[in-house]
């Protein structure tokens, strides 16, 4: 928890792309688009489209170092608290790609909206995400356009709302499918989102000529009283963000994913008091999670970690160094990590949808999935690292004092290093928190 | 340590034990397929495969209520209107599948309209399928039923082998899962390990159900794959290929190949029961071009089922299923938002097709549900329950009750021949 206050000294280690060049790129690819598709088989537009493709490829070789960047510091961080917050949170937050050069901005999207407050306030994190351009982008916030806007009276056009974006931060981001909302309070916080878009330098803005007019009543409280813009659309976020169904969902999120499946309700609503007292501060809701008896109770089995943390892990528990995977020759960083996270199951920042990755185990611990976690165990080790530790010493590290007998065993028993590394990773104990 | 480490032994109390069933929501790009082999005599040929489409597909588009007054202008981006494919005068057919008309000609090519499940009002796609296929009334009961509906069908089947029967998948198809045995199967699944480390690894396992089951499964198919006499299967690697079959391009469609290839595979052999998704149905913006790319895949899975079944055609029924249709109207981007009433596509030799069943429930102001979504007048379930009645006899009773618990299923319209 100290660490989480401190500095964010990773982050200044091992820098990730900043969002806005990838905004540039795209400007740039879209602005090469146009002179080859109007310029089709002349000198002209050739030169176009190998330009766009050279601007492709550095988007691409960009998003492979923040990639990196995001194993090396899962490695080196101190204790990897941080780092897993941030993955728990930007999924939390998830966004698909909707574009060419949006397909590589994943990690760039988190480091600006997501990380800074993973220690910080729930609210600020939910502002920086619902507004932010890959957010729009990914649910529509940007064709949506009020029907008596502006835009939406002038327009020859068919055009109107879209709830997606309004949806999915009532049901996913802030008070959840059990949330006391209705399609009513969905419809009018889409009138309310209106106007939220991006620009022609594909940055947000606010766009008061698409903003629906009016007051929009939403979860009992009427927005929109003053003129269009972003000040009242800052409010109700932050009204939901202090919701006490916001409170509860993001509890039992937190809970579920880093405790059971079955989280003890008294430890849900201790954290959700603190989070409310806290005016929405997200370390308080930590602590009080880490402090209730349930978090401690070993007797069950723990969750299942997700590929990503999966390999992250295990490749920290390895000793394995940020400095080497930043290293790591081109193409074998993807051969030994995110190309084998996605045969487990987790293709990175392509998500199933805007819910983002399964919590229950049973999705992660299918014979499929569990035969690339046994490969990758067997395999990768020994093709990172030129010594192995020892199987015996690394049930100690990996896993600790409380490591069952039957794992002690079999890191005795193993034939060679090779193999012993590979079952002490592979083991439930190691697989699961 | 249990001396009897075994594989076999660990394969048979992993089954027994019935760990499986839980969710696997909105999956796009993942095609698990799932299967249940029935004793034989029991099933007899009749064949039931449960296409789940994820992402809530547009009934009215797909089966456009054309005769309907009301109908008229609703669609204007979505519907280019270049081509009609008029089913019964009230009806037109979307275009992209045009395919299909030959079926419903020659009557094994029917709809439900104005169907739905139970779940109302929030429209969330994760609790939609989830009610669609555990087949209980509300997302409340969808833990406690534990188990999808065409594994409760299995259970009232006597006698069913558990030895047949494994399960192997990156997610499930909760439709089928629960206590019955079944398997699933996806689409490249490789473990390669010395006997040594195998041995250990079952050490290992030995305490942990999930893991156990997970790599004894992954064992047990590679097993059965090796040892599976060619003669006993029927090769449809290339029968697709000399079918001409065009499935486009992208990796959801390679998926849906496999899926398809090892679907008839397994059908033309003992299994009578497969379920598998097809993903994506969630056009909120672009619904015609989607549509086209969508439709163009439920046809081409419908039709190399039909070829590569051949005469097993003729006892076959194909149920395509949603969780919720979507909005009447369109939204300003080109698209529809999640609605309530929707419909159910039903195919195969052993359908009473050629005709759109249900009650139309009229698309004025007033008529609508919540005044913006098609309402439906009929549960969704009852005619999964017609099907399984015609093609198992499976009485109403253990429909109403185990089945589809607290469904009333009204007077069954005879969907099977």
């Amino acid at each position: 928890m100290t660490t989480l206050a401190a500095p964010d000294e990773m982050a200044e280690r091992y820098p990730i792309t900043a969002y806005s060049t990838f905004q540039d790129m795209d400007v740039e690819s879209l602005r090469l688009r146009g002179i080859y598709k109007k310029n089709l088989n002349t000198d002209v537009g050739e030169a176009a489209r190998a330009g766009l493709r050279e601007t492709l490829l550095d988007a691409r070789n960009l998003m492979e170092q923040d990639r990196r960047a995001q194993a090396a510091r899962f490695v080196d961080a101190p204790d990897a608290m941080r780092e897993e917050l941030t993955i728990f949170w930007t999924d939390h937050f998830t966004t698909v790609r909707t574009g060419r050069i949006d397909q590589y901005t994943q990690q760039s999207y988190a480091e600006q909206a997501i990380r800074p407050h993973v220690a910080g306030k729930f609210s600020d994190m939910l502002l920086a995400a619902a507004k932010h351009p890959r957010m729009i982008l990914f649910l529509n916030q940007n064709v949506s356009i009020g029907e008596n806007s502006p835009l939406g009276r002038n327009s020859q056009k068919k055009r109107g709302i879209n709830e997606n974006l309004a949806r999915e931060i009532l049901e996913l981001h802030t008070l959840g499918a059990n949330g006391g909302y209705t399609q009513t309070d969905v419809r009018n916080f889409a009138k309310l989102l209106t106007g939220m878009a991006i620009d022609r330098q594909r940055r947000f803005e606010f766009n008061a000529r698409r903003s629906e007019p009016g007051q929009h009543e939403v979860l009992g409280k009427t927005y929109g009283r003053r003129r269009p813009g972003l000040e009242e659309i800052d409010e109700a976020l932050n009204d939901l963000a202090r919701h006490p169904d916001t409170a509860r969902h993001l509890a039992w999120k937190l809970a579920m994913h880093y405790v059971s499946e079955t989280p003890d309700d008294g430890m849900i609503e201790q954290m959700a008091q603190a989070y409310l007292a806290a005016d929405t501060a997200l370390l308080p809701m930590y602590e009080a999670m880490l402090r209730h008896p349930a978090a401690w109770d070993f007797s069950g089995l723990g969750n299942v970690k997700w590929p990503v943390q999966y390999v992250y892990s295990a490749a920290r528990a390895l000793g394995i160094r940020g400095a080497d995977i930043m290293a790591l020759p081109e193409g074998r960083f993807r051969g030994a990590f995110d190309g084998r996270v996605a045969r487990m199951g987790q293709r990175l920042s392509r998500a199933n949808g805007p819910d983002g990755w399964e919590e229950a185990d049973t999705h992660w611990i299918t014979p499929q999935a569990v035969a690339h976690r046994i490969s990758w165990a067997m395999v990768e080790p020994s093709r990172l690292m030129d010594i192995l530790p020892d199987p015996r010493d690394l049930v100690d590290t990996a896993i600790g004092p409380d490591a069952p007998e039957s794992l002690r065993f079999v890191a005795k028993a193993a034939s060679n290093q090779v193999e012993g590394v590979g079952l002490v990773l592979a083991s439930p104990s190691f697989q699961r928190r | 340590m249990d001396p009897k480490l075994d594989r076999r032994s660990f394969l048979r109390q992993s089954l027994s034990s019935g760990l499986l069933g839980c969710s696997a929501a909105a999956s796009p790009l993942i095609t698990p397929v799932t299967f249940a082999n029935l004793p034989d005599g029991l099933a007899g040929e009749n064949r039931l495969v449960v296409i789940i489409l994820r992402g809530a597909m547009d009934g009215l588009d797909v089966v456009r209520p054309v005769g309907d007054p009301d109908f008229a202008g609703l669609r204007s981006t979505i519907d280019d209107g270049q081509e009609r494919l008029p089913l019964d005068g009230f009806y037109d057919l979307h275009p992209a599948l045009k395919p299909l008309m030959p079926l419903w000609q020659a009557g094994q090519l029917g709809f439900a309209h104005a169907v739905a499940t139970p779940y109302r009002d929030k429209r969330s796609h994760f609790d939609g399928q989830d009610i669609l296929e555990s087949g209980v009334a509300s997302v409340d009961g969808v833990e406690s039923s534990g188990n999808g509906w065409l594994n409760r069908m299995l259970t009232l089947m006597p006698g069913a082998r558990a030895e047949t029967a494994f399960a192997v998948g990156r997610s499930q198809m909760m439709v089928l899962a629960g206590k019955a045995p079944y398997r699933t199967w996806v689409p490249n699944t490789s473990l390669d390990l010395t006997p040594h480390a195998e041995r250990l690894l079952e050490v290992l396992y030995h305490d942990d159900p999930a893991f156990r089951e997970a790599a004894l499964s992954a064992d047990a198919i590679i097993d059965a794959l090796a040892t599976d006499d060619p003669s006993d299967d029927v090769d449809t690697s290339s029968m697709m290929a000399e079918m001409g079959m065009e499935m486009g391009r992208g990796r959801s469609n390679r998926a849906l190949i496999d899926t398809l290839d090892f679907t008839l595979n397994r059908l033309v052999g003992e299994t009578r029961i497969a379920a598998f998704s097809i993903n994506g149905w969630d056009t909120h913006g672009n619904q015609s071009n989607r549509m086209q790319n969508l439709l163009s895949q439920l046809s081409n899975a419908i039709l190399t089922l039909k070829a590569g079944l051949g005469s097993a055609w003729n006892t076959t029924t194909v149920l395509a299923m949603t969780e919720f249709g979507r909005t009447v109207r369109e939204n300003g981007t080109k698209g529809t938002d999640h609605g309530t009433g929707g419909a159910m596509l039903m195919a195969g030799g052993a359908v009473r097709g050629g005709r759109v069943y249900g009650d139309w429930p009229g698309l004025s102001e007033a008529d609508l549900y919540e005044r913006r979504d098609l309402l439906p007048t009929a549960d969704v379930r009852s005619y999964a329950g017609y099907a399984m009645q015609g093609l198992y006899g499976v009485s109403s009773s253990d429909l109403e009750r185990v089945v589809f618990p607290g469904l009333d299923l009204g007077v069954n319209p005879g969907i099977i021949l």
